[in-house]
């Protein structure tokens, strides 16, 4: 019934809705590459685009150089675009990187922390654009890109700036309501051991069940205050009762986020659920990864300061993590972990910030049950107090772009206390024609852990540490790893052909009998052509990983990488092929096969419409499973539609934008990492259908 | 004089001993029966009295640790030949052995599935040991008994039990090392 009601709620506003109002945006400020903070209230009056991007996204370094040369031809009429880099602490090292190559000269801003794409971008799309009028009203938003794309982007920006000189901005304007919904119908079989339901079956292997899962997003603005509320509803049918000891599934509708932000000045008051970084995500990272389902927030308060010569924040709350783990579709029970931190930054020196941290933290679920406590005498509650130092110089001489960081921890784990050390730098040389990377980790026993994640079974991360690894790579959990990269990438013609070469050597465990060497060598080249519309780019390389006792080799892997993007001709469509394969290699403790050689393989091909959608077929390949009837090959066909714009060809327009998936067959399962977060997803049999729907309730 | 010493000495030991069933008391009660009271597989629950396979093919019980005085905790590892963390886990739990082994603890691996898959056997046990030079015990679970403790696809799993009473103390996926050390260093 609640999941009957959150649709209807979800669904009415878009039934009904008419053209109506534009929607305010609500303010916000992001420090720029050189550590200024750049609001957007700074622009009222000129038309601004707003493009969510992350140097992981290709579309989105596809799309970026348009809006740069928009920026470029427009920015005497009245256009402003901001380019707002959602980047986390283990890939914004590239940002700059990236900007310098291309030569973009349009704002870039750092959202390490999520915390305004969480008002402006609750999916997390990228990348995902809003165009923003004079007076400040959100006219259109647009989420992916495809070669075309841009014709319309252009015809929007010229639109909006056809509007005219805007009136003097009002004071007081009136309030707007945006929502987002997200709506996912399926029926999928999972594997399920039948002793691990209740009551047990046996011989029963798998369970065909389906389930409904509806996101919806509400956010609102007036002026300086924005609020948020998020509610999940999931409902399943014939879903496996599982043991009580299993994570489960559960029909559930809750309030899953709420948060009111009131912006002044430099000023900001967070009163509800919020992100948090300190520093590059040793000390604390709460921040979304939508890729992977890890959605994390703070619930409580959070006060900030953001002058020109300091920054300083402090913020207090408990960890509030989603309650339906989108990956296992399991219910998370909430943790309610306190903890409680903040940090001060100077910006003495023009260019140069100074800044120390510091985070405390109790979880609510100990270490040790109630029950062993009792057992083992263990009386001290698990705790951790850490805390950093850091500096930033960006832009010495126009070459070289310093990040440095040291931080400490005490912790107390089931009554025993410890300590935990790291240090992390990183500089980017800038030279014509080249970048260059240094980056370097130590880690000693840094760990923020938190109560246990009732879906997966194990506690809780709350910090990101950098990897040193490629960003798709799997990546041990260690706590205690030694290590550095060396990063090249010469690029030529305009930076529209690149290549890049990296070497890695990682220690994990250093010192002790588990030690472990990971040596990567990887490298590649991409071109971008046809004025940017059509890329290619192949890439490959080799990870060894070795027991620094023996000397033996245990696991390597040799990848290879195609990413072919071609527009026909000047036709909205395009071809996209796709491929992504791993030859691994693993020690087994058969010493008449003393390693197993599988292949890990995903290849998709598709056809794109710019603005319309796309129609794929994806070919996947898990050879690591040999045993008689294991699946190996999995093909799916996945259909994406703009649906609004299907009807606008239609005749029909005045649609707010519809965005439906509908994903049909088998898809591979497995490790699915993003910077060093890794999932174990489970393989996907069935028919999917997700339906996002935007709409505006007032203006 | 000597025969005073000594039975003062005797005295003291017997005065040391709290006489309490706690895993750090250096042993209890006599272990006599497996308890059967509150068995379960979540935190708290006693463990119920799974037999597995060794090496040898012979049957090793959850009552033959109970009864062994020596053990205080016992760490439960589950493992697959397919599965790379538990390969890497296993030097850790090597040092783990060392460190606290003589204090009371007593590690057992059990084997799910070989690397192709299939249901782990005695022979698999026999060679899991061997490549790894694992002083302890590794034993077979082919029904995958400790499945239905967690979920599998998270393997390995990582058990804590007090031998004493065969409560269990901790399950987690994955091998928190910081936490099973604390634990340990807790309980030993």
């Amino acid at each position: 019934m609640r999941l009957a009601l959150c649709l209807l709620a979800a669904l009415l506003p878009h039934v009904a809705a008419a053209q109506t109002e534009r929607p305010q945006m609500g303010d916000f400020g992001l420090s720029d590459l050189e550590g200024r903070t750049v609001r957007l209230s700074d622009f009222r009056g000129k038309v601004v685009v707003v493009n969510f991007w992350a140097t992981w996204c290709e579309p989105c370094k596809q799309e970026l150089p348009f809006l740069d040369a928009y920026y470029r031809e427009l920015a005497a009429r009245g256009l402003v675009v901001l380019a707002i880099s959602t980047d986390g602490p283990r890939t914004v090292p590239a940002v700059r990187q990236i900007v310098k190559q291309r030569g973009w000269t349009l704002p870039i801003l750092l959202d390490q922390d999520g915390a305004v794409m969480a008002d402006l971008n609750p999916r997390g799309a990228a990348p995902y654009t809003l165009y923003v009028d004079r007076l400040g009203r959100i006219a259109a938003d647009h989420d992916g890109y495809a070669p075309g794309d841009e014709v319309g982007m252009k015809a929007q920006i010229e639109a909006l700036l056809a509007e005219g000189e805007a009136p003097a901005p009002a004071e007081g304007q009136a309030g707007s309501v945006r929502v987002i919904n997200s709506l996912t119908v399926q029926s999928r079989t999972v594997d399920v051991p039948g002793s691990a339901l209740d009551p047990p079956v046996d011989g029963e292997q798998a369970r065909t069940y389906q389930a409904i899962l509806d996101r919806l997003n509400i956010q609102g603005s007036a002026g300086g205050l924005t609020t948020f509320a998020r509610v999940d509803a999931m409902q399943f049918f014939d879903a496996p009762k599982l043991q009580p000891e299993q994570p489960h599934f559960a029909d559930d509708a809750r309030l899953e986020r709420l948060r009111v932000r009131y912006t002044l000045g430099a000023w900001d008051l967070t009163a509800g659920d919020f992100f948090e970084q300190l520093g590059r995500g040793i000390v604390l990272s709460i921040r979304k990864v939508d890729e992977l389902g890890v959605d994390l927030e703070i619930r409580g308060g959070r006060l900030a300061y953001d002058g020109e010569a300091v920054a300083a924040s402090v913020f207090a709350g408990r960890v509030n993590p989603a309650n339906l783990d989108i990956v296992s579709e399991r219910f998370v029970e909430d943790t309610d972990d306190v903890m409680a931190g903040g940090r001060v930054a100077v910006k003495a020196i023009p260019g140069v910030e100074v800044g120390v941290f510091a985070l405390h933290l109790r979880p609510e679920t100990q270490a040790l049950g109630a029950a062993a406590r009792e057992v083992l005498g263990v009386t001290d509650d698990d705790q951790s107090t850490g805390g950093g130092l850091y500096v930033e110089a960006p832009e010495i001489g126009g070459l070289v772009t310093l990040y440095a960081e040291a931080d400490l921890q005490q912790k107390t784990i089931a009554g025993e206390d410890a300590d935990g050390r790291a240090v992390y730098g990183t500089a980017n040389l800038a030279l014509p024609h080249v970048n260059v990377l240094v980056e370097g980790m130590y880690l000693d026993e840094y760990e923020v852990r938190g109560s246990p994640n009732s879906a997966l079974q194990q506690a809780f991360s709350y910090n990101q540490v950098p990897t040193l690894e490629r960003l798709d790579q799997i990546v041990d959990n260690v706590i205690d790893f030694t290590g550095g990269r060396l990063y090249v990438e010469p690029y030529f013609l305009d930076g529209t052909l690149i290549f890049h070469a990296n070497g890695m050597l990682r220690q994990n465990d250093p010192g002790e009998d588990a030690e472990i060497r990971q040596v990567h060598g990887y490298g590649g080249v991409k071109l971008l052509y046809q004025d940017g519309r059509s890329r290619v780019e192949l890439s490959g390389g080799h990870r060894d990983e070795r027991k620094v006792v023996s000397g033996d080799r245990f696991r390597s892997v040799s990848h290879v990488e195609l990413d072919w993007l071609q527009a026909l001709g000047g036709s909205p469509y395009a071809l996209h092929l796709q491929s992504r394969n791993d030859f691994r290699s693993q020690e087994t403790p058969d010493p008449a096969n003393p390693f197993l050689d599988f292949v890990w393989s995903s290849t998709l091909l598709s056809i794109d419409h710019a603005g319309l959608g796309s129609l794929a077929v994806e070919l996947g390949v898990d050879t690591q499973d040999q045993s008689d009837g294991a699946q190996q090959l999995f093909v799916a066909g996945i259909l994406d539609l703009h649906v609004d714009e299907v009807f606008d060809l239609l005749g029909v327009d005045g649609l707010e934008p519809i965005l439906l998936r509908t994903t049909v067959g088998s898809q591979r399962g497995g490790i699915k990492c993003i910077a060093g977060i890794c999932r174990d997803f489970p393989e996907f049999s069935g028919v999917k259908v997700n339906l996002v729907t935007r709409h505006t309730l007032g203006g | 004089m000597r025969l005073i010493f000594l039975v003062i000495s005797l005295l003291a030991l017997v005065g040391c001993d709290d006489g309490g069933g706690g895993a750090g008391g250096g042993g209890g009660a006599a272990r006599d029966t497996y308890p059967v009271e509150g068995i379960g597989k979540a935190e708290g629950a006693v463990l119920a009295n799974l037999a597995f396979e060794t090496p040898d093919g012979e049957p090793l019980t959850m009552e033959d640790v109970f009864k062994d005085p020596t053990h205080q905790i016992m760490l439960v590892s589950t493992s697959a030949g397919w599965c790379t963390a538990c390969i890497e886990e296993q030097p850790k739990l090597v040092a783990l052995h060392e460190e606290f082994a003589a204090r009371g603890l007593f590690i057992l691996i059990t084997l799910f599935e070989d690397d192709q898959f299939g249901p782990a056997s005695a022979r698999l046990a026999a060679q899991w040991k061997e490549r790894y030079g694992l002083p302890f015990d590794v034993v077979a679970d082919p029904a995958f008994q400790f499945g239905d403790y967690y979920n599998r696809e998270l393997t390995p799993m990582t058990m804590l039990v007090d031998v004493d009473t065969m409560k269990i103390l901790k399950i987690s996926t994955g091998f928190p090392e910081s936490e099973v050390r604390a634990i340990l260093n807790a309980a030993l």
